[in-house]
């Protein structure tokens, strides 16, 4: 049993003067305790949407999502039960997800409340949180703008992980942080994975942290899920278009004045999505059938999945990829 | 090669309710013509400052000293007339955030036709010419069209291209880019580097490229400055600076970054420590509360940006990457 499955999910945005927008089409996507799933995808692929969804802050207009095992319940305007609030979520900028006129000992005393810990171990449990993510205990009583950003994101984690979670769903948590801050909090990721075994769904632009800290990464792109492979396999040889284009795009720090490889053309409308396969007018690879048939998810072994028609084991295509 | 902009003892320092606070402290440095120059740091090193300082473009009250060498005048001390002369038409700047940076309630065409009247003196009709021209020469497709559009109706990769063809209407000589393409996707931002590294060939623009990400820096800078707080650590050619960095700090942000041969559950070094606001810079070397080869020099004498080689700089007592 994962600890989180999404299943089949979809999300619509209805807005007035607008025809509806699926930002979300129909992505599954499980974790498992002690595991990193890395969401990666440009801008308006959809994967904020889908964090949301998974913990309810958007309704889902389809599919599933289960938290170790039960369907969690859509967020309503009573608090939730103690199983649902076992997922959690942390957000990309740190200066807006805490209350800068409250200490962040009694923001992360919330989070204790909620998992129904006496309030009498507060300050104890508080001072152990906040040692676990790298922050003196004794700064309990400061308040958000008296630490730098790396430290108020460490602080957000620390708040999420008070609840008790099994699940936390962080949506561009290192992406405003400088490399060293970046560094220090994806190091705890990794540890919370580790040594808390928590399940951690990773949402971000940036392919290479995620490369560096995730075991298995999904490539989202407008609304799907076109790829997913356990992480290095996916770095080394990436089995969707995309995929391979948002490697190439990565510049190097090595000296060697790599000049990264632009991706034409821009992510589509996603009201109204390409026909076929939605990569195809941006696809070095496409051909006939990528314009008229959508691409299912081929199993590719080893824990790998990939959307597209090169990797369908029937029909070979013409031409061999470069890959 | 000859060189374009000559900065030397650059110092700033901005009021604040505790006394004037200096951001950026004794820095220089040098861009040749048709050159990209790389000024590296994380943020509050005082790489936007340090650039701000060469436009004037600094908060009242700045008080900025040192010199910065164009074209025979000193940047810092130009008179308003001369300076609107210089801005825009020698030197231009692109910021992060494009959609700040353009005026959202005038069209594509309006704000690079004015930009070109007013610093070529150009009739209507040639202005409107050479605004298509810059379009085209940023590859922004259907220029006709996009000249009547406005800033929201484009993506972020696209504005940002139409802020640098703003940039460029006056045919600036030298570009100042500020973390240019940090709010872009990576794949928008290889768009944008191959722009700028066009740009640097084929027109011999010379840019002064700021950025936190040394990924960018290796991509297209030829020379990169290495900033910590407020001042130059090490300064080079890109390669050599990359691949064998002698200041402690530069080989810290180095170590820090994601490797593409790491994968799944890797850890990063990280530096120790934040880094200083410039209210509370160590004396010293300002890096060695965080450096583990601090000497006792280091903590009591700021260590001189010194010539280590013919095209290198170091400010380290310790130089403990140095040739043995």
């Amino acid at each position: 049993m994962s600890a989180l499955e999404i299943r089949d999910l979809e999300v619509v945005y209805r807005d007035r003067g607008r025809g509806p927008v699926r930002a979300v089409a129909g992505a599954s996507i499980s974790v498992e305790r002690g595991q990193i799933v890395g969401l990666v995808g440009e801008s308006g692929c959809g994967k904020s949407s889908l964090a949301k969804a998974a913990v309810g802050l958007v309704p889902r207009e389809a599919g599933e999502v289960l938290l170790d095992g039960r369907a969690l319940h859509p967020l309503r305007r009573k608090a939730r039960s103690r199983d649902d609030a076992r997922i959690q979520m942390v957000f990309q900028n740190p200066f807006a997800s805490l209350n800068p006129r409250r200490t962040i000992g009694a923001q992360i005393a919330d989070g204790l409340t909620l998992a129904g810990a006496p309030s009498g171990s507060h300050r104890e449990q508080t001072a152990s949180l906040l040692d676990e993510v790298g922050i003196a205990a004794a700064a309990v009583g400061r308040y958000p703008h008296q630490f730098s950003g790396g430290q108020r994101q460490r602080i957000a984690i620390a708040r999420a992980l008070a609840a008790d979670p099994s699940v936390v769903v962080l949506d561009e948590p290192l992406s405003s942080l400088d490399a060293s801050a970046q560094a220090q909090a994806a190091n705890l990721l990794v540890r919370l994975a580790r040594d808390r075994g928590l399940a951690l769904l990773l949402i971000s632009h940036d392919l290479g942290i995620v490369n560096h800290v995730a075991d298995v990464v999904s490539v989202m792109y407008l609304g799907l899920v076109v790829e997913t492979a356990p992480t290095r396999a996916l770095w080394e040889k990436p089995q969707h278009p995309y995929t391979e284009a948002l490697v190439a795009a990565i510049p190097h720090a090595d000296g060697a004045g790599f000049l990264p490889e632009a991706l034409p053309g821009e992510v589509p409308d996603p009201a109204q999505p390409p026909s076929g396969c939605r990569f195809h007018p941006r696809c070095p690879y496409v051909f006939d059938r990528c314009f008229a048939e959508v691409p299912p998810l081929y199993d590719l072994g080893v824990e790998r999945t990939a959307a597209c028609f090169l990797r369908d084991p029937d029909t070979p295509p013409m031409k061999e990829t470069a890959t | 090669m000859s060189t374009l902009l000559d900065v030397q003892g650059l110092t700033v320092t901005l009021p604040t309710n505790s006394g004037p606070m200096t951001i950026v402290d004794n820095v220089g440095y040098a861009v040749e013509q048709g050159q990209v120059f790389g000024v590296a740091g994380e943020s509050g090193s005082g790489k936007t400052i340090s650039v701000l300082a060469l436009m004037q473009l600094l908060p009242a009250g700045a008080h900025t000293s040192g010199t910065a060498r164009y074209g025979g005048q000193d940047l810092l001390k130009l008179r308003p007339r001369a300076l609107r002369e210089v801005r825009g038409a020698e030197l231009a700047m692109v910021f992060q955030d494009p959609l700040t940076s353009l005026h959202p309630m005038l069209s594509i065409g309006k704000q690079l036709t004015e930009h070109v009247r007013s610093h070529e003196g150009a009739s209507r009709s040639a202005a409107s010419k050479r605004a298509f021209e810059l379009l085209e020469e940023v590859r922004i497709p259907d220029p006709e069209r996009a000249l009547r559009g406005f800033p929201h109706q484009f993506s972020g990769g696209m504005r940002q291209r139409i802020a640098i063809a703003i940039a460029l209407a006056a045919r600036p000589k030298l570009l100042i880019a500020d973390e240019p393409t940090t709010a872009l996707d990576v794949t928008v931002q290889a768009g944008i580097l191959r722009l700028l590294d066009r740009l640097r060939r084929e027109n011999g623009l010379s840019v002064i490229l700021i950025t936190h990400d040394l990924g960018v820096m290796s991509s297209i800078a030829d020379e990169v400055a290495i900033f910590y707080a407020g001042r130059i650590v090490e300064s080079g050619p890109t390669r050599d600076l990359l691949t064998s960095p002698r200041h402690p700090y530069t080989r810290a942000l180095l170590d820090a970054l994601p490797h593409p041969e790491a994968a799944g559950g890797t850890e990063l070094v990280a530096i120790p420590g934040s880094p200083p606001t410039p209210r509370a810079r160590p004396v010293g070397c300002a890096f060695h509360p965080r450096c583990p080869y601090a000497s006792e020099q280091s903590r009591a004498e700021v260590p001189p940006l010194v010539a280590v080689s013919e095209t290198r700089l170091l400010a380290c007592h310790v130089d403990p990457f140095g040739p043995k």
